[in-house]
């Protein structure tokens, strides 16, 4: 091991040192949380995000969006989705209950898209699903 | 020494903060929701000129909005039109791709009777339907020398079947130009994977479970191709216990009932991929398993028995997803 004595280190460098470890480890930690324990219904108007839920066992609360249409939204426990919308082609409450993350609905006349996120997703998209 | 060492930590730190440079960009355009993610550095740029051609095309081929080149078509009443030279190519393409009786993109008349897309559709009269059925064939399409089109005999185009396509095919195009190596597009359902994923691995797509499209029944490893799905469960009404939807069979001139709930196609060109997954779900399960035979046409069916059916060339990147939800694989 004699090139690291030859390295000749300082106090300082074990402090430098130890920063980098405990910023690794700080920066890792969403990384290591179990991404199914957390998931959150993210609510977004145009783009814009208006509503971000935490999904936990036993919630309910129900969003009205309102636009060129008024979308209810119902969350009720680790699920998500359009309960009712005054558009005329139910696309987005045709579209089902949100459970796994990743999963998302729209709205197209209210542009409101509904989104599960925070836990592992299996895929990147759905082909035939109304959003990614 | 010592000093090298600093330097050489912050390295370790960054490693990995740069690669991979994500860029997402997402848009409402051809009335549905889109989104283009893609990675490198030169994403953001790429997926910029992706989103743009988008409107451009759509601004050209839309059959809803004032003054495209297919509006102005279908408006000629049989007149000859000058339309732009994509516009001509688009027209020549779909040209080949329609198949007789079976997918046929004059079906415009046939879609406005039954209004389906509005939400407020309803069944229309026998004679009203025996009236608009006669305008469809490919046939009264007539394209003309310097970029001019025709259509005869009250026939009226929509792109709706091949649309998407189009676009998915010309976002991977510019992406593909500008550098971007790996890049998801997303345009409503249809999906274009360029490259693989940026950790080496294929894109792993799904496809809807047609009674609860937001999820899937099935994943689907992918890599270089577009992943497209005809269903009846979005868009259509149900009358007296039946389901009338917008994929229309265009002989009948009123919904295929085909036995199918929905067809995906796996094709390096998005827009074939667009035009088969409607053909396929028009012939039904039988004619079109022989269909893919004869064309090399890679698939999968979901009956309305709940049954999955997947062509050969997609066996080993298939995973069925879908037994929780009652569906059971074909023999």
């Amino acid at each position: 091991m004699s090139w690291v004595r030859n390295l000749r280190l300082l106090p300082g460098d074990f402090v430098v040192a130890g920063v980098v470890i405990l910023l690794s480890g700080v920066l890792a930690v969403p990384f290591l949380s179990n991404g199914t324990e957390t998931v959150y219904a993210e609510i977004y108007q145009d783009e814009v995000l208006v509503r971000r839920i935490l999904l936990v066992d036993g919630i309910q609360e129900t969003v009205m969006i309102d636009g060129k249409v008024t979308n209810t939204i119902q969350v009720e426990g680790k699920t998500v989705r359009f309960s009712a919308s005054s558009c005329p082609d139910q696309v987005c409450v045709r579209t089902g209950t949100l459970t796994r993350a990743g999963q998302t609905a729209v709205c197209l006349p209210n542009r409101v898209i509904v989104r599960l996120s925070g836990g592992e997703t299996e895929v990147d998209a759905v082909a035939g699903g109304a959003v990614r | 020494m010592k000093k090298k060492i600093l330097p050489f930590l912050l390295l370790l730190l960054c490693m990995g903060c740069g690669a991979g440079r994500e860029y997402q960009t997402a848009f409402f355009a051809m009335d549905t929701y889109m989104t283009i993610q893609a990675y490198g550095s030169h994403a953001e740029d790429a997926a910029k000129e992706a989103e743009r051609a988008v409107f451009a095309l759509e601004n050209k081929i839309s059959r809803t909005r004032e003054n495209t080149d297919i509006a102005r078509l279908n408006a000629a009443d049989g007149e000859a039109v000058q339309i732009s030279e994509e516009t001509y190519s688009i027209l020549s393409d779909v040209k080949a791709l329609a198949v007789p009786e079976v997918f046929d993109p004059t079906i415009a008349a046939v879609s406005d009777l039954w209004d389906i897309r509005s939400g407020s559709g309803h069944i229309p009269g026998q004679e009203e339907i025996d009236t608009v059925r006669e305008t469809v064939s490919i046939n009264n399409l007539v394209l003309l020398e310097d970029s001019r089109a025709q259509l005869l005999n009250g026939a009226k185009i929509d792109l709706g079947a091949v649309g998407k396509g189009i676009a998915a095919d010309q976002c991977a195009e510019i992406l593909r130009q500008n550098g971007v190596e790996s890049s998801l597009v997303f345009l409503g359902g249809n999906i274009y994977a360029l490259g693989e994923k940026p950790d080496g691995s294929a894109w792993s797509v799904g496809i809807a479970d047609p009674d609860n499209s937001s999820d899937y029944i099935a994943t689907i490893a992918v890599r270089d191709a577009s992943v497209v799905t005809t269903g009846d469960y979005e868009r259509y009404f149900i009358e007296d216990g039946v389901r009338y939807h917008h994929v229309f069979d265009p002989v009948l001139g009123e919904p295929a009932r085909s036995g199918l709930r929905s067809v995906t196609v796996v094709h390096e060109s998005s827009m074939i991929a667009d035009a088969r997954s409607t053909t396929l779900f028009v012939l039904g399960l039988e004619a079109g398993l022989r269909y893919c035979a004869e064309h090399q046409i890679e698939a999968v069916f979901i009956t309305e028995d709940k049954e999955i059916y997947v062509t050969e060339g997609l066996r080993d990147r298939f995973t069925f997803r879908g037994e929780a939800a009652g569906y059971v694989m074909g023999a």
